[in-house]
């Protein structure tokens, strides 16, 4: 006890600083002084009283700090900051919980001034009081304002809020939100206590629940439960208990939270987890800084590790090449999400090369703090793509070759038809063999034409068409008269076409040679062929030569190579025209660039 | 007409028959025909021919142009390649082996005479040979 100096001269400034103090503790106001420049504090023994410190204990504002309920240190920071900052007015006034060491919880209203120097806090010095008897109801039953705010605070609060008798545990108060949303009135709830609402309670076993809280073992009890509504609808909630002084009475603060949201996301989560924890591919989530946070146990399978424990923890760069890591990472957090390749390592040190698909988690401030990737293994992707176009150029080689011995043994068939014509002494008879070679020489041309292009289904007329006509004006030794001029655009058509097509040119430009222009007269022979307006294809032999004899017509000559033109024409499914010029003979033949699906007939 | 001792390098039979034929109703002699490259050298070795028709393509690992190529370092012959198309590639690796000719498959009497005055033009031949 600190007594007046009564047996001592003091100054009236002294004399007031001893008075203050004694006023202090009779009103169980505790004080205290903060030196900013040496960080020193005093606490008074009310302060430290309140806050469950020994008298000894050296205690910072970070312990204090730390003591501080969770949910008020927002706003115990903020208003510090206020308080220091030396363009305000210093001044400091909240009320606030506080843990104590023991685990009781005290509310606390601390009011404080910050003194400045040269625009730097230098001193602070306040008062603490403690509301916690007074909070919801003064000891005498009259409300103190702090009272009467905060229990406006809490009834319209959207949580419920009830107040129960320790010992009946009846209601002996409840907010707007209660009410609201358990469908009953005021004064039906107030005959009625917690067991009422929790169809998962038998009284005894509530109160078996609530005796830690009865016999302060604890000071506050959370736990999750059931509420039923007026209407007998049932929703899940967390209950927050703890023991009060109400009327100067022990009474339960009970505040329920509705968790129906929380579950229902908690549920959404668990499935989440459930199909990324089985995914086949690979997935993890790092911090912004390379901490692996997360990874599926597929990821764990493919990197070689034997559990994703043996991943989380470590830094990105252990699982992708060092090399390639901080450029991707670099272009994900650019653009938001980066798709690309990237070269995995395995935990035994081999590579992979991955396909990663991954995006940016932004907290509500828009700063990434988590990165996301899920990975495809392309290395058996690329591997069966090169199989397949290994077995795909493996066919297209032997197909080349088949065409190839073909083309070689039409060769050896026009060798044949070469000997058997040294032989022979009829003139007819090695002309004929002479018209034949050459068209065995046509068909060889297009296995040659074939082995050589780039498609082996489709030919190219302008090559094929092209060399036929080439190898005709080589045979005949054709030179400056007749001349042989060929204009074949760029026009494909299907094998099957092809050869017939092939042939029947051969045997128009074979007639034209022989017959067109007896005695070396002069002219000209003109291959063309070109696609009609209706999509046809047109190839036409035109020669300004003698013109075909009065005589002959074309559609009953006995002629085996007219009469293979109209054969080979039917074949095509094709129109054949021919047409007496003057002078010359012009002979078309069109036909449908694809053949008909039943064939010729 | 100037008659020469030629060697053909063909490996389908029938063809290189008919080339024979061809040559000898000409008048050349032909001192032998070769599937391959090796038989191809064996032959040119003992007959010494005045020219060697070459087809570039031929079975077995020995190619006409590499057999060119050999034939060239023991013997000064001429060669007249044979092939079924003017390939760019092909011809390439035959230039290096000036002189030498060219006739494309398949051919006509008058080419093939043309290419072989034009690889050993006409002249007094050594018939003692």
């Amino acid at each position: 006890m600190t007594r007046l100096p009564s047996d001592a001269p003091a100054s009236p400034a002294d004399q007031y600083a001893v008075l203050v103090h004694e006023v202090t503790r009779l009103a169980g106001i505790g004080v205290f002084a903060h030196d900013h420049r040496t960080d020193e504090i005093f606490w008074s023994p009310e302060v430290r009283a309140s806050c469950g410190w020994g008298p000894d204990d050296v205690v910072s504002l970070a312990t204090l700090f730390s003591q501080i309920h969770e949910a008020d240190r927002p706003a115990i920071a903020a208003a510090v900051a206020r308080a220091h900052d030396p363009t305000g007015d210093g001044r400091f006034d909240v009320v606030h919980r506080l843990h104590r060491p023991d685990g009781g919880l005290r509310w606390l209203a601390t009011r404080s001034q910050t003194f400045f120097e040269g625009g730097r806090a230098v001193r602070t010095i306040g008062a603490v009081t403690d509301i916690t008897g007074h909070r919801l109801v003064s000891g005498t039953g009259a409300p103190t304002s702090t009272a009467v705010e905060l229990w406006a605070i809490l009834d319209h609060s959207l949580n419920e809020i009830f107040l129960f008798d320790s010992t009946t545990l009846r209601f002996v108060n409840v907010n707007q939100g209660a009410l609201r949303n358990l469908g009953y009135d005021r004064a039906r709830m107030l005959t009625m206590t917690p067991v009422d609402l929790k169809p998962a309670y038998t009284e005894p076993a509530f109160r078996a629940l609530i005796a830690p809280l009865l016999s302060e073992q604890v000071a506050t009890l959370v736990f999750e439960t059931v509420h039923e509504r007026a209407d007998g609808t049932q929703y899940p909630v967390e209950v927050h208990l703890q023991l009060v002084t109400y009327q100067g009475a022990r009474a339960f603060l009970a505040v329920i939270s509705d968790i129906t949201e929380r579950r229902a996301a908690e549920r959404t989560l668990r499935l989440l987890d459930s199909a990324i924890a089985t995914a086949l591919h690979p997935i993890a989530i790092t911090r912004a800084d390379g901490l692996v946070e997360y990874c599926n146990p597929a990821m764990a399978r493919q990197w070689g590790y034997a559990g994703v424990d043996e991943i989380v923890g470590r830094q990105r760069r252990d699982l992708v090449s060092e090399a390639e890591e901080p450029k991707a990472v670099a272009a994900l957090l650019a653009r938001g999400t980066w798709e690309g390749e990237i070269t995995a390592v395995r935990k035994d040190g081999t590579t992979f090369v991955c396909q990663v698909a991954a995006s940016v988690v932004n907290d509500a401030a828009g700063t990434p703090t988590h990165l996301m990737g899920s990975f495809v293994d392309i290395t058996e992707r690329a591997r069966a793509d090169a199989a397949l176009r290994a077995s795909l150029a493996e066919k297209d080689a032997l197909l080349r070759e088949v065409h190839h011995r073909v083309k070689n043994n039409l060769q050896v068939v026009t060798s044949l038809l070469s000997l058997q014509a040294q032989r022979e002494r009829s003139d007819q008879a090695i002309a004929a063999l002479r018209d034949t070679q050459a068209r065995v020489r046509a068909m060889a041309l297009l296995h040659e034409t074939l082995y050589r292009s780039t498609s082996l289904a489709q030919v190219a007329l302008a090559p094929y068409l092209g060399a036929i006509c080439e190898q005709l004006a080589r045979s005949f030794g054709v030179g400056a008269t007749p001349r042989l001029t060929v204009a074949i655009d760029d026009l494909v058509v299907p094998l099957e076409l092809a050869m017939p097509a092939g042939l029947l040119l051969s045997e128009l430009v074979v007639n034209a040679l022989k017959h067109a222009f007896p005695a070396g007269a002069a002219g000209e022979i003109v291959v063309s062929a070109r696609r009609l307006d209706d999509g046809r294809i047109e190839v036409a032999v035109a020669d300004d030569g003698v013109g075909l004899p009065r005589d002959l017509d074309p559609t009953t000559t006995s002629s085996l190579g007219l009469r293979l033109v109209q054969r080979l024409a039917e074949q095509l499914e094709g129109e054949l025209v021919t047409e007496r010029g003057a002078p010359g003979t012009v002979v078309r033949v069109r036909f449908a660039s694809q053949p008909s699906p039943g064939g010729a007939p | 007409m100037t008659r020469r001792r030629i060697l053909i390098v063909e490996d389908e039979a029938i063809v290189a028959m008919d080339i024979a034929a061809r040559l000898e109703r000409d008048g050349h002699v032909v001192v032998g025909t070769a599937a391959t490259g090796a038989r191809a050298l064996a032959l040119a070795r003992a007959h010494q021919p005045d020219l060697v028709l070459m087809d570039i393509r031929l079975r077995g690992p020995v190619d006409g142009i590499a057999t060119a190529t050999e034939l060239r370092l023991e013997q000064a012959v001429a060669i007249v390649f044979l092939s079924a198309h003017a390939e760019a590639s092909t011809l390439a690796g035959a230039r290096q082996l000036e002189p030498f000719g060219y006739v494309q498959k398949p051919f006509e009497d008058h080419e093939l005479r043309r290419a072989i005055d034009q690889a050993v033009p006409p002249g007094p031949v050594d018939d003692a040979r």
